[in-house]
């Protein structure tokens, strides 16, 4: 990927000497032309309690708090980060899982570049309802690239959906089966991998379409 | 010839062509005639004879008709029991023909048809489509096929006058109904069709020509009413007739005038579900009441199915006739839950008897009941979600009126339990689906601004709680009992937020919308103002507590209702009936409080409190608040309090005194309203809390009395004690762990009223103290 160390958009982040990564700094990712910059509108979709919230929180903030704590409707949060040596805004929705959201549908996910598919790991029950989320939600499924995160990886003991690899054929079609990773929120494996990775991913497939 | 064996039928042909039967066909088979030449027939009688033979086979029979067809005389020797049928067409009915009758038949087609090649079959006739008594009357019949055709003569050969049920042997094939007029014919798959043996319902409606003086005679049930049609598609207009409705039997007729011979209609009422709706009709002021019978069986085909009545007048109730037509009514009805305004589902229960003393729809007591059992401490409870599949199975249990219990969850499961685990989430999304399936949201729509505006201005929180209850007391009753019943439920799931991790906040987040949402399709609106829903959700749980106060009174009035003391009265009346009053003794309680010598109760309060001559002077006796709150009995560990009511200082003593002084006018209901009136005013005039529930108790006591000398029945009900009490004044009895209480009166102030069996006492004693037996 191309991204290499992505910061967290804090506006008093002072920025400690970073020679090297001096190109990557948010001043300059913030600096660079406005035209040039891409808005990625990302939504996360998934059962409550699976861990958007975490995931988003984890990559914006390197943070996992462990309060136990729903989502109240919808929350977003923007970072900016390097694609591909372009300069990327990545704005992340967290949606409330709960289900009398699923009638929400185009007005809350109009715009959306990516639709990161969470489910628990641990909970056949939450990536049974992933292909539920996909349907329900979206009306035109060919706008959209989605990807699927397994989340809480840190807590493989008690597994209950079994490889990823194995289990995304039988999901859907229309999932980028490279992006799809198995994350933490709560220890931050391959948090910022997927995110970069699902990034990229939307990217070259804007590309592609344009 | 023998002539005592003989059967004359006598047929009279059509005059002009005639069949000529082709003699060289020795073995006439049913469509032999299609063959036939025709030509003018010669002889001017045109009727044949058939003089049915003993023992003669039907192949015999026919082969000798269709000869004498042919010879244009026909002469049958011997006799059979069978009976000659003439089959119905579009334009005439069937007939059996009698015995010298002389039948006009249109076609040689007709009379071949009454010789059908034999299959002998045991009919059982039985009266009731859904109470079938097997072989109720019995006969073989020789029937052909389709099998409708037979219908006529095992009619007349049985003198049925009632819907009457055709079970017969295999393969038979029931033709369609559709082509016998006159008869109500519904050929219904059933589990016997499954099986070899199939069934047939016969509903034969032509012979019901009774007149009106006959039907009234011993029927259960007339009077007019309004026949509403069904809204005709084109014009979109109904039809409302006043017609004579008369319940008799399992049937209803209806005449147009008391002089009618015949009905203009009847509906068989055991293949029709009867349910009340209940709608406002512009320009009227009272709630309509419909009752709606429709078809309950897609299989059969009647002329209309569903029928609509109403009453003749705005004032008459119409719950009676509900009642008597419902027991009539095939089981089912409209079985749905989900999705139905609270009221007609609610009316549905209790226009049934059935369990419910409280008017809580049955999937919330179910699931809030497994909930409180196994879910309580489950992490995340309405957070996660449940599995959808399973919701879905369970909603169509409900909808379909099946009974059921909820298994237990996986983990506290036997092998031998008869029900399927369930997952504690499942029951939880099914609560959830539920109120997001009503049709409008718990908190009906008029509400939602109120309440977002209530929240974003008003800045106190005391004011808050008070414009709440106010706005939750502008609901219909059902919703308030409903809601209360659900944040009561909720706080219980916060109390355990330890183990679940559910506290309030998450629980307001995750279940506000379910109960609040606004009516426009904008869900950004519902997202913008979901912080604010939130903080709702929050605070009615946080005032579970005064929410139920508020209602207690609401309870009451409903449960004087449905004991038929109020009888029939809607719970709109009541309610209607307890504002009035309430406004009414507020301030009459008032002034009893501010002006202590002058008693200013309502009428018949004031006629209890004079003849006792209460004290009701407030400065006399001062209340220190502690004493009050020292006076709650502990409530006990995990037991939930149902009512938070303070306990009222318990005045059991006196009320012997009171014995003969109540006027026997004075009606049982007002006692109790002003019962649940001085409730209401107990929680929220604090300061004059005791005095008022001396007073309270007085009327209790009187009631009780009442109640014992004009022979209501009080249901004795025993209690245990499960801990020592000891009384605090000489009105209470002492409690000792494993005593056993006769309860007298239960009251929803926490305070019960009974005598207990070992000391012989009677007196108030704390309800947490004790179990029901």
């Amino acid at each position: 990927m191309g991204c290499g160390n992505s910061q967290e958009e804090v506006p008093k982040a002072s920025a400690p000497n970073l020679l090297e990564k001096a190109d990557y700094s948010e001043s300059y990712i913030r600096n660079k032309s406005v035209i040039n910059r891409k808005l990625l509108k990302v939504i996360l979709l998934g059962d409550s309690g699976v861990g958007k919230s975490s995931l988003m929180n984890q990559y914006v903030h390197q943070q996992f708090a462990a309060e136990y704590k729903a989502t109240i409707g919808a929350d977003f949060l923007t970072k900016h980060v390097m694609i591909d040596n372009v300069p990327v805004t990545m704005q992340i929705w967290d949606t409330a899982g709960q289900e009398r959201f699923q009638s929400l549908g185009v007005a809350f996910y109009r715009g959306a570049d990516c639709c990161a598919l969470v489910f628990d790991i641990n909970s056949e029950k939450s990536f049974d309802s992933v292909t539920s989320w996909k349907e329900a939600q979206i009306q035109n499924p060919h706008d959209f690239c989605f990807v699927l995160l397994g989340n809480k990886v840190d807590i493989e003991n008690q597994r209950q959906v079994l490889k990823i690899q194995r289990v995304n054929p039988l999901m859907m079609s229309g999932v980028q089966k490279e992006s799809s990773q198995l994350v933490s929120a709560k220890n931050g494996t391959c948090v910022v991998d997927a995110f970069d990775c699902l990034a990229a991913t939307t990217l070259n497939r804007d590309d592609l379409v344009s | 010839m023998q002539s005592s064996n003989m059967k004359v039928y006598q047929i009279r042909l059509p005059p002009q062509p005639m069949l000529q039967q082709a003699t060289s066909n020795p073995a006439p088979q049913t469509r032999v005639n299609r063959g036939a030449t025709t030509k003018t027939a010669p002889d001017s009688s045109h009727i044949i004879k058939i003089n049915s033979p003993q023992q003669v086979t039907a192949k015999q029979l026919k082969e000798q008709l269709l000869q004498q067809i042919a010879a244009y005389k026909l002469i049958v020797e011997g006799a059979t029991d069978r009976q000659l049928v003439r089959p119905p067409t579009a334009k005439r009915p069937a007939n059996i023909l009698l015995q010298d009758a002389i039948v006009e038949i249109d076609s040689p087609d007709d009379i071949l048809e009454f010789w059908r090649d034999p299959i002998v079959t045991h009919v059982s006739v039985a009266h009731s489509y859904f109470s079938i008594i097997p072989s109720v009357r019995e006969l073989p019949i020789d029937y052909g096929s389709p099998l409708v055709h037979s219908l006529p003569l095992v009619k007349k050969a049985l003198n049925l006058f009632e819907p009457f049920i055709l079970r017969h042997s295999d393969g038979v094939v029931f033709g369609d109904p559709s082509k016998l007029p006159n008869y109500n014919i519904n050929s219904a798959p059933s589990q016997f069709e499954r099986s070899p043996n199939g069934m047939m319902v016969v509903v034969p409606l032509s012979h019901l020509k009774i007149s009106y003086v006959q039907a009234v005679e011993g029927c259960e049930r007339e009077g007019y009413l309004m026949k509403k049609s069904k809204p005709n598609p084109k014009s979109n207009t109904t039809s409302k007739k006043k017609r004579l409705v008369v319940l008799k039997g399992n049937i209803l007729l209806y005449f147009k005038t008391k002089e009618d011979k015949a009905p203009a209609g009847v509906i068989p009422c055991e293949y029709f579900t009867a349910r009340l709706e209940m709608s406002q009709e512009p320009g009227m002021k009272q709630t309509a009441q419909t009752i709606v019978l429709e078809k309950s069986y897609q299989g059969f085909s009647f002329r209309n199915d569903e029928y609509m009545l109403q009453a003749p007048e705005e004032a008459i109730n119409l719950m009676d006739w509900f009642q008597t037509i419902q027991e009539k009514c095939a089981p089912g009805g409209d079985t749905r839950e989900f999705g139905v305004s609270l009221k007609p589902l609610l009316s549905r229960y209790t226009g049934r008897a059935e369990r419910y003393t409280n008017p809580i729809p049955r999937v919330l007591d179910m699931t809030v009941s497994w909930l409180d059992s196994y879910g309580l401490e489950e992490e995340g409870i309405f957070r996660l979600s449940g599995s959808l599949p399973q919701i879905e199975y369970y909603r169509n249990m409900f909808n379909k009126g099946i009974r059921f219990d909820f298994g237990k969850p996986a983990a506290l499961r036997s092998e031998f339990d008869p029900d399927p685990a369930i997952d504690p989430h499942t029951v939880a999304g099914l609560l959830k689906l539920y109120l997001r399936e009503l049709p409008e949201p718990l908190i009906p729509y008029e509400l939602y601004d109120p309440f977002i505006n209530t929240f974003s201005e008003i800045r106190e929180s005391q004011d808050r709680c008070k414009t709440t209850l106010g706005l939750l007391r502008s609901m219909p009753s059902e919703n308030q009992v409903v809601l209360g019943f659900l944040c009561n439920f909720l706080a219980r799931v916060v109390r355990n937020s330890e183990k679940n991790k559910m506290n309030t906040s998450n629980i307001a987040i995750v279940f506000g919308p379910n109960l609040l949402r606004p009516k426009a399709d904008d869900p950004m609106k519902g997202i913008t103002d979901s912080a604010k829903i939130g903080d709702i959700m929050m605070s009615l749980i946080e005032w579970h507590q005064e929410i139920q106060d508020d209602q207690a009174e609401i309870l009451a009035s409903m449960r004087n209702s449905k004991s038929g003391v109020c009888s029939h009265s809607s719970s709109l009346k009541v309610s209607d009936k307890v504002d009035l009053l309430k406004s009414k003794t507020f301030d009459d309680l008032k002034n009893v409080a501010s002006e202590p010598k002058r008693v200013a109760a309502p009428r018949s309060l004031r006629k209890s409190i004079s003849t006792n001559a209460l004290s009701l002077d407030v400065a006399s006796e001062p209340i220190a608040p502690v004493t009050v709150a020292s006076r709650n009995p502990p409530p006990l560990p995990g037991a939930s309090q149902k009512f938070s009511f303070p306990p009222s200082k318990p005045m059991g003593g006196q009320s012997a005194t009171m014995n003969g002084r109540i006027p026997p006018s004075n009606p049982v209901s007002s006692l109790e309203l002003e019962v649940s009136i001085l409730k209401q005013k107990l929680s929220e005039e604090t300061k004059q809390r005791v005095q008022l529930a001396d007073q309270l108790e007085e009327l209790r006591g009187q009631f009780l009395l009442f109640k014992a000398q004009f022979g209501v029945n009080v249901p004795l009900v025993q209690a245990t004690a499960l801990f020592d009490y000891e009384a605090l004044s000489e009105r209470e009895i002492s409690l000792k762990t494993g005593d056993v209480i006769e309860v007298t009166e239960k009251s929803a102030d926490g305070w019960w009223q009974g005598v207990c069996q070992r000391s012989k006492e009677k007196g108030f004693f704390p309800a947490s103290y004790v179990q029901d037996k």
